[in-house]
């Protein structure tokens, strides 16, 4: 007796099937084929990606730029507990987002938008779209200070950005993007090697594991320095970004573990490379050489200076590594969002032709993006230190209606939440909203001058 | 492959041919077509307290970006 899954309807009733589903089908042939055949490692590896490009993609310029300067300044100590504390954060706030996309078969926004309203979707992506200028536009800064390190203009930053999205659009199929992103994503490898190369002997790791840098700093400072740090691993577009990916990738239930371990390595990995750029910036600190006038090629050639060539030039690669693949899924993530809200296609398996708002928000936003740096005399270095503290400030409102979607028995089923998940996510949410409003706060009070610096 | 007259059709851009249909059809979930994800999911029913406290989180949200801009724009002169 065969089961009714492998029981094709009549013709005359199948529902019509279109470019994007025939693209998704030929995807998760794949999937059925590689777990039918046991093959554990090549089932793993047609699911990895939407987990690991959000948790990679986040290492991205201005949060490399924020952990080395975090090294550079105050050393070690708070960081290297801080930072896989945060990665734990993201990952259950991204197991979440997966799960929902590949119980739902739906993105965030279009959840979020049918689910609770306009009202309240298009807040969201409104949320989104400011963050995602503001970090884009500090992509294109990175790109440009480590293009700077090999005498390269802004030019160039803006034109290698804008071709990768171009470049990486033309293959028309979520997996070809996919697959080129996380080709491009394994270079944030480059910072452990900039780690390596740094050569931290032990004496100096120990030393500056202490706290005693921070003591010198003021609350302000503290306070910017956490939020920028949260900002720099869980932010609103990987919200959008995994979600909307793991729904356009045709993962199902029965991926969710795999969904899982997908997020997890990504999260390992991206805090192993954090610590390495927080690494190579401490070299800085033993130096005391500080970071003055790394809105240049500063950093790179500081660490070249006291550190030796090699390190400049690994470092200054990471950076636009770090930023071409942040401008990529950042990019998407705004097209998902742009895609869903307004109720059109929204699938890298759609062609240009079938779905112009999803393709052109893709490479709307990062051409934007990509003008403001060419503006003579903008704030550049201010944009890309402050974007990820917005980030931080606007995504307790993504979380609330993360822990919602994941909650909802309606939607989710068997596969909603279990209480440890919550009591985490909220804990998380809690923290994010008291460390955003504590740092906003206490900013705004100096500015008007009713709180001393 | 869809009823001519069906209304759904013509939002559905760039429609495979009917052969390759049954076999494809096989390796998605039914609610995994966009056929299907062109139907909303129904509004969620929010009591009273759960409308009045997302607005407060958007309102403090708001409130709280309006400084951060606020000081970014006063730290730059």
């Amino acid at each position: 007796m065969s089961t009714p899954e492998l029981t094709a309807p009549p013709l005359s009733l199948t529902p019509r099937l279109t470019d994007e589903d025939a693209a998704r089908s030929r995807d998760r042939g794949r999937v059925h084929q590689a777990r039918s055949d046991r093959r554990r490692w090549r089932l793993l590896w047609l699911l990895v990606g939407p987990g690991l490009l959000a948790m990679l993609g986040e290492n991205d310029g201005p949060s490399m730029i924020a952990y080395a300067s975090d090294g550079a300044e105050y050393g070690l100590g708070l960081f290297i507990p801080l930072i896989p504390l945060l990665f734990m954060m993201a990952y259950v706030v991204q197991e979440m987002c997966m799960r929902v996309g590949a119980v739902t078969h739906r993105g965030y926004g279009e959840l979020v938008l049918q689910r609770y309203g306009k009202v309240w979707g298009w807040f969201g992506a409104g949320d989104l779209c400011l963050t995602n200028l503001i970090t884009l536009v500090a992509e294109f800064v990175a790109i440009r200070v480590g293009l700077a390190y090999f005498h390269l203009g802004p030019g160039i930053a803006v034109a290698l950005g804008l071709a990768l999205v171009l470049f990486t659009l033309s293959g028309g199929r979520y997996w070809r993007w996919e697959r080129t992103v996380l080709g491009l994503a394994i270079f944030n490898g480059l910072f452990l090697a900039a780690a390596i190369l740094a050569g931290p002997h032990l004496p100096s790791v120990s030393s500056s594991l202490s706290f005693g840098a921070l003591g010198h700093s003021s609350t302000n400072t503290l306070l910017l320095l956490i939020a920028s740090t949260i900002g720099a691993t869980v932010t609103p577009w990987m919200i959008f970004f995994q979600q909307s990916a793991s729904a356009d990738k045709g993962m199902t239930p029965a991926d969710v573990s795999h969904g899982r371990y997908d997020t997890a390595l990504g999260a390992v990995l991206a805090a192993i490379f954090g610590i390495g750029a927080l690494v190579a910036g401490a070299v800085l600190l033993h130096h005391g050489a500080g970071i003055q006038g790394f809105a240049g090629a500063g950093f790179p050639a500081a660490l070249s200076k006291v550190a030796g060539g090699p390190l400049g030039t690994v470092f200054a690669l990471g950076l636009i590594e770090a930023g071409a693949v942040a401008i990529l899924t950042i990019s998407a993530s705004t097209a998902y969002a742009a895609g869903e809200c307004i109720g059109v296609s929204h699938s890298f398996n759609t062609s240009p032709r079938n779905a112009a708002v999803f393709h052109a928000a893709n490479v709307g936003v990062a051409l934007i993006a990509a003008a403001v740096i060419l503006i003579p005399g903008a704030p550049l270095l201010s944009i890309a230190l402050n974007a990820n503290v917005l980030a931080t400030v606007l995504l307790p409102v993504s979380l609330v209606f993360v822990l919602a979607l994941a909650n909802d028995r309606e939607l989710m089923g068997a596969w909603v939440n279990r209480r440890s998940t919550n009591a985490v996510g909220i804990a998380v949410a809690v923290f994010v909203g008291l460390c955003g409003a504590a740092y906003g706060i206490d900013s705004f009070l100096q500015s008007v001058h009713l709180l001393g610096a | 492959m869809l009823i001519d007259d069906d209304p759904r059709a013509v939002s559905v851009p760039g429609a495979q041919p009917p052969a390759a249909e049954p076999e494809l059809i096989m390796n998605l979930e039914p609610d995994q077509l966009v056929l299907e994800t062109l139907h909303p999911v129904p509004r969620a029913r929010l009591s009273r307290g759960a409308v009045l406290g997302l607005w407060a989180l958007r309102v403090f949200s708001i409130v709280l970006s309006a400084m951060v801009i606020y000081a970014f724009i006063a730290s730059l002169h």
